[in-house]
């Protein structure tokens, strides 16, 4: 295992105070304390090259996760063993094994050009000067900002930022790379050369932790997903396993020659179980939720040809949003 | 020194010099008006010794030295170090400290090469030409006046450096107090006068509490060949004081838990 978490457990204490002026001038001199349980005893591992996606609604408790996998927070209890270290307890040898990209932090010194802060990179790394030049001309090429890397990083694309960022975080060549909305604001060109780039570096035996609010980042690079909810995990699989873990549900959006499943007047007509209509685009095309486990797919195919004369099908898998959205939601 | 630590200072000035080149007028007129603001800080003695007043048994000179060697202290600390006061205050702000922290560094020394300001060696001038100026208007110290100069100057470097550290450190907790400098200035006030304007237990507080006397009172007696028991007790109080800056640092930065989350 390249990273082991057992019992993981962090207690925030917060103060609060009320927004009356009685309240404010109060809290000068006493606060009333409470505690955030920002995480319950989580457990999980990953293995070498694996490309997890860390999601989570805001406040569940993901930042805390990544900040003391990285070595920057201190948990209240729990054991963390990542590349056979502690974090926190061994932050220098740790840190200079690992990489982070932050899509809301840079890196990057603003008024200077982006080489400028991939030298101080190598000072800091204390990177031999033939490896800096290689893998920085590497990267670069990969991630085609070759000329943009000499202009100062303020007038720079938000997409060339980024590609710049990254490679400020694998100059090192560091093992495990933690992901914060590494594509956040980017747009879709930008985002997929990112993706391939992340993809390329995986292949190549790099760790990746991806936390975003981009589902389509989950779902073009995570292989495994762990959602995380209230400071406990709720889903730790494959993403294949997240589509199926309400039941095998499947979107089917039918077009009939007549009335679908309503009557002349307009008026719904009872759908066979386990089938729920998610849209009536019009009296003769819907889009309905099928659980595979109650009705068989074939059999509604064939109730809505008999019943209406089939002119188009498609038949799709659960959108991740929707899992995600009834994950986010549960107690 | 190892030359990675050395590469790294080289650097961090560099990008410190590129980032002020930037913006090239504003990087000349503030460090020209820097120079000027330094220069007649002094003002306040002049004008008091040519009211026909004076501070008991100094002579002009004797309390212009006092101030040039608080000037020449300041600038070398200012430029060097307390530029991390400033950087912690943004990033406690920002929530983006962690970046820091994900270094394979100590992130005192990140932060504090993060912090350097080209523009604060006009403080350093301004000091260097005010010692100068002062101490060639003075009997020539012996050779031991100076290395005794030397070890005090270091001392109240020192002294600044902790001043620095206390300040940077309570960011991570009281965060976003843009008055933390006033403060400081506030009490440095008291380090630019000859000590003989304060009453007794205040002298001995300053040598052995906070060694305010050590940032220029202390080195400009060794120039001028004046000694008393209080300077020798404020040797270990400056490193009490600095070391007590390092561990509240230290403590500080196991509270730091970041924006977010």
């Amino acid at each position: 295992m390249q990273i082991d978490v057992t019992g993981l457990t962090k207690v925030y204490t917060t103060w609060n105070r009320g927004s009356t002026f009685g309240e404010v001038i109060k809290s000068i001199v006493h606060r009333n304390k409470s505690e955030v349980h920002a995480l319950k005893g989580i457990d999980f591992s990953i293995d070498k090259g694996e490309l997890v996606g860390f999601l989570g609604p805001n406040g569940a408790g993901k930042s805390t996760t990544l900040k003391i996998l990285t070595g920057v927070l201190y948990p209240t209890a729990g054991n963390v063993t990542v590349l056979g270290v502690c974090p926190w307890k061994d932050r220098k040898k740790y840190v200079s094994q690992i990489g982070a990209v932050f899509g809301q932090k840079s890196q990057l010194v603003w008024d200077i050009p982006p080489v400028d802060s991939f030298m101080m990179n190598q000072a800091i790394y204390r990177i031999p000067e033939g490896d800096f030049r290689r893998t920085m001309d590497r990267l670069t090429d990969m991630l085609a900002v070759r000329e943009q890397m000499m202009q100062p990083t303020r007038n720079l694309s938000l997409g060339e930022r980024m590609k710049c960022e990254f490679i400020m975080a694998m100059l090192h060549n560091p093992k495990i790379v933690f992901l914060d909305e590494p594509t956040i604001g980017l747009d879709v060109i930008a985002k997929d050369k990112i993706r391939e780039f992340i993809h390329e570096m995986n292949r190549e035996g790099v760790t990746f932790i991806l936390t975003t609010h981009d589902l389509d980042d989950v779902e073009r690079l995570a292989r495994r997903v762990i959602v995380v909810n209230h400071g406990a995990i709720v889903f730790d699989d494959e993403i294949t396993a997240l589509r199926r873990h309400f039941g095998a549900k499947k979107i089917v959006t039918a077009s009939g020659a007549t009335a679908c499943f309503c009557d002349d007047a307009g008026r719904e007509l009872p759908l066979p179980a386990g089938v729920t209509l998610l849209n009536r685009l019009s009296p003769t095309d819907v889009e309905l939720e099928c659980d595979t486990t109650v009705t068989d797919l074939s059999a509604l195919i064939r109730l809505i040809g008999d019943t209406s004369g089939l002119r188009d099908l498609s038949v799709q898998e659960l959108p991740i949003e929707t899992v995600i959205k009834e994950l986010y939601n549960r107690d | 020194m190892k030359h990675w630590t050395w590469m790294l200072f080289t650097r961090s000035l560099r990008t410190s010099f590129a980032e002020r080149a930037a913006y090239r007028g504003d990087f000349i007129l503030s460090f020209t008006v820097s120079f000027l603001l330094e220069l007649i800080t002094p003002l306040v003695t002049l004008l008091i010794y040519n009211a026909g007043t004076s501070f008991p048994g100094w002579t002009m000179e004797e309390a212009l030295l006092i101030q040039a060697v608080f000037l020449l202290a300041r600038g070398i600390a200012f430029p060097l170090f307390f530029g991390m006061v400033w950087i912690v205050f943004d990033q406690a702000v920002q929530g983006t400290f962690e970046i820091t922290l994900l270094k394979p560094r100590s992130p005192l020394l990140l932060t504090m090469l993060r912090g350097i300001d080209i523009e604060g060696f006009s403080r350093m001038l301004g000091g260097i030409l005010l010692v100068a100026f002062t101490v060639n208007r003075l009997p020539a110290p012996p050779l031991s006046g100076w290395l005794l100069f030397i070890l005090f100057v270091s001392l109240s470097i020192l002294i600044l450096f902790g001043f620095a550290l206390i300040l940077a450190a309570s960011l991570f907790v009281w965060i976003g107090n843009a008055r933390v400098i006033e403060l400081m200035e506030s009490i440095l006030v008291f380090s630019r006068y000859p000590g003989t304007i304060f009453a007794k237990p205040l002298q001995w507080a300053f040598a052995v509490g906070i060694p305010l006397s050590m940032i220029a009172l202390f080195p400009a007696e060794a120039l001028l060949g004046r000694f008393s028991i209080q300077m020798f007790f404020a040797i270990p109080a400056s490193l009490v004081f600095a070391g007590a800056g390092y561990l509240f640092w230290n403590r500080m930065i196991r509270r730091y838990a970041g924006g977010g989350g």
